[in-house]
């Protein structure tokens, strides 16, 4: 088998698929085009495909839909591109199993950002359960599909960007010291563009929030060497 | 009338004519047991000569008649003092064959109304009868004597008792307890029949700032019912309407956001300085159109309601922009909790301090606590705006004059999209100059009690 990678874009807009044809294959991928969810499950059926480049919105099945039942297949990246882009939206989009979501107007290097990170993710198949979007701590909540925190009264305890993109490195390595060098490569991983206060300031500014509303320490700093997030880690 | 099919029963007419009558029941209930527990015991009228037998010490056949004798005193001090006094002096002088001297009399000096015939009857009876045949009824009290051949005196009397001021204060007694009865009765009836009414206001009240998609109850009686479902017809109707107009908005948004996408793909193509600069451009109408769908959303969207930190969700917000470079200042922050969609308040906040920095060079965000009221300001340094701009600023697509240049940009979304979520929340928003230059935005949310 060919090592080249083979993306199927399903869009019922002729020109546009045409558009991110063209583009993709002057980056050297292998394309096909599917107008809907028939001609997209024949292509499936015939072809070896790594990534699906999916319209949420199309007339008969629409986008979500179609996600929704492919999202069981091993070793197929589903990008949703949506022309709706409202957070309620991405959710919606991210839960029927889509790897990644990009709302419209497409710009082509952010889709190719996008294709390749997904990739990524599946190459290093081991991903430490990157799959959990739930993680609960000292009666905590806290959903990174959402980016919803609830404390232990199921209050919504809101976040920055920094902050959230922060706990989200804690809760995934609990109990670890992180370094700062640690932390912002983590944090900066995820799609986070608002980070450039210095790691110390987001960590007491989060410490802070999360004090506010219980009684335990949940972040330790441990002296010259980083932090560590104290309680354990329930992943859903 | 469309109620005719609702329970028949149950109209505000119905429990209007059920008050009627159970007020006639109850005081009818009231007047019949005053008569029938104070059966009149009548002190019996009596005769003169009757009066004339217990002088003399002779018993009388009347039994009620509640009459002292004393004998053997001393000349008595009371004189007739009226005509009437007088008449029945004559009669008993004649009666006990005495002289009028050795006889006295003293009635009532003030006859009581129902009395007052009494003295013309008796001086006709004289008059007609001649004084050896007349006869007069004595009904109230006196104090009658005669002398005896001793010299000394004896003395019948009875106490007067006004029978009409007991019936009064009887019936008095009662028309307080029925009011007592009454009272209670009635404040429970009033509550059964303006409750619903007053339930009714209250959510129509509701229903008109908040703009919430919520059914009014319907339940009470029939006008209720039927005013119930008229509203929420309407309501629904106007939701159509909203509907209508938001999802054209969002569709042509939605519908703008294909060919933007292929324009981008197109200038991929292109030269690096042509595609920067039109991808500048493509970025400014992708952020109209954002403002469009957002604004399609807040009116059209369905409410999610939950427990949410407020201080914190302001701090969140200030933080964010802070992050980003935005002079942004957060000045005080109170704890409060409140009920609602974080991401749509998130939203309503970040419009106006998108604003307040847009038109001024920095932005002073406050969220304080007051009552049951949490008040958020958020103030600017800019110029502030004329009356007549802060009256329709929150209008979707106004923009105030002088700003419909690309500096500043945007739809006139901005604000609408503020007024939504306020009012999603039970909240009020508006804007006023400040008296040191610059524009305060000031939205007060109601906050869940601790």
């Amino acid at each position: 088998m060919d090592e080249t990678i083979r993306i199927l874009i399903v869009d019922d807009d002729p020109s546009l698929r045409r558009l991110i044809r063209d583009f993709l294959t002057g980056h050297g991928y292998h394309t096909f085009e599917a107008d809907g969810g028939q001609s997209m499950r024949g292509i499936l059926d015939r072809e070896r495909i790594d990534v699906v480049v999916l319209d949420v919105m199309m007339p008969g099945e629409d986008g979500l839909t179609l996600a929704r039942s492919l999202a069981g297949l091993p070793n197929l990246g589903i990008i949703m591109v949506s022309a709706l882009g409202s957070e309620t939206d991405r959710i919606i989009g991210l839960e029927v199993g889509a790897d990644d979501y990009l709302p419209k107007p497409v710009s082509p290097r952010e889709l190719l950002a996008r294709i390749r990170a997904v990739l990524r993710r599946q190459k290093a198949q081991d991903t430490h359960s990157s799959q959990a979007t739930l993680f609960q701590f000292d009666d905590w909540k806290f959903d990174t599909m959402r980016r919803v925190l609830r404390d232990p009264a199921d209050i919504i305890v809101s976040l920055s960007e920094g902050e959230f993109s922060l706990l989200q490195v804690f809760v995934e390595r609990p109990q670890r010291v992180l370094t700062r060098d640690q932390l912002l490569e983590y944090s900066r991983g995820t799609d986070s563009d608002a980070f450039d206060r210095a790691i110390d300031t987001q960590v007491s500014r989060l410490r802070r929030k999360l004090s506010s509303r219980s009684a335990d320490e949940l972040i330790h700093t441990v002296r010259s060497e980083g932090y560590m997030f104290m309680p354990s880690v329930q992943r859903r | 009338m469309r109620f005719a099919g609702f329970r028949a029963a149950d109209t505000i007419r119905s429990r209007t004519i059920l008050l009627l009558l159970g007020i006639a029941v109850l005081v009818t209930a009231v007047n019949v047991s005053i008569i029938l527990s104070r059966a009149p015991p009548r002190e019996a009228p009596l005769q003169t000569f009757e009066i004339a037998r217990l002088l003399r010490g002779q018993p009388i056949a009347k039994e009620n008649s509640n009459v002292n004798t004393v004998a053997n005193v001393a000349t008595p001090k009371f004189q007739a003092r009226t005509r009437m006094d007088q008449l029945v002096q004559i009669a008993l002088a004649r009666d006990l064959s005495a002289s009028i001297e050795d006889v006295r009399f003293e009635g009532m000096a003030q006859l009581p109304n129902h009395l007052s015939f009494l003295p013309a009857e008796t001086e006709r009876a004289l008059r007609l009868y001649g004084p050896q045949k007349f006869e007069v009824a004595v009904p109230h009290g006196f104090k009658a004597a005669v002398m005896l051949p001793s010299g000394r005196w004896h003395v019948v009397w009875r106490e007067d008792r006004d029978e009409v001021a007991d019936w009064r204060t009887a019936v008095i007694l009662r028309f307080i307890i029925s009011m007592a009865l009454m009272l209670p009765i009635g404040w429970l009836f009033a509550r059964w029949l303006t409750e619903p009414i007053q339930a009714f206001g209250a959510a129509a009240e509701r229903l008109g700032r908040e703009r919430r998609v919520e059914q009014i109850d319907v339940r009470g009686p029939a006008e209720i019912r039927y005013a119930a479902h008229a509203l929420n017809d309407m309501q629904a109707r106007i939701r159509g309407y909203v509907l209508e107009r938001t999802s054209v908005v969002g569709a042509i948004a939605h519908d703008l956001r294909t060919p933007l996408s292929r324009l981008k793909f197109r200038l991929a193509l292109a030269s690096d300085e042509l595609r920067s600069m039109a991808d500048n451009e493509i970025d400014e109408m992708e952020q109209m159109i954002t403002a469009a769908l957002e604004f399609a959303e807040a009116e059209a969207r369905p409410q999610v309601r939950e427990h949410l930190d407020l201080a914190l969700l302001v701090e969140g917000v200030v933080d964010d922009l802070a992050d980003c470079g935005e002079p942004v200042l957060l000045t005080r922050c109170d704890n409060a909790t409140v009920i609602g969609d974080p991401l749509l308040l998130k939203r309503m906040l970040r419009n106006l301090i998108n604003n307040a920095i847009t038109y001024g060079r920095q932005s002073l965000v406050s969220m304080a606590r007051r009552g049951s009221c949490a008040i958020i300001t958020v103030d600017d340094d800019g110029p502030g705006l004329k009356p007549g701009d802060i009256a329709r600023a929150f209008e979707p697509f106004y923009r105030a004059e002088g700003s419909r240049n690309r500096e500043t940009g945007g739809m006139g979304l901005g604000l609408a999209i503020v007024k939504a979520a306020v009012m999603l929340h039970g909240g009020e928003v508006d804007l006023g100059n400040r008296a040191g230059g610059g524009l305060r935005a000031t939205v007060r949310l109601p906050i869940e009690p601790a």
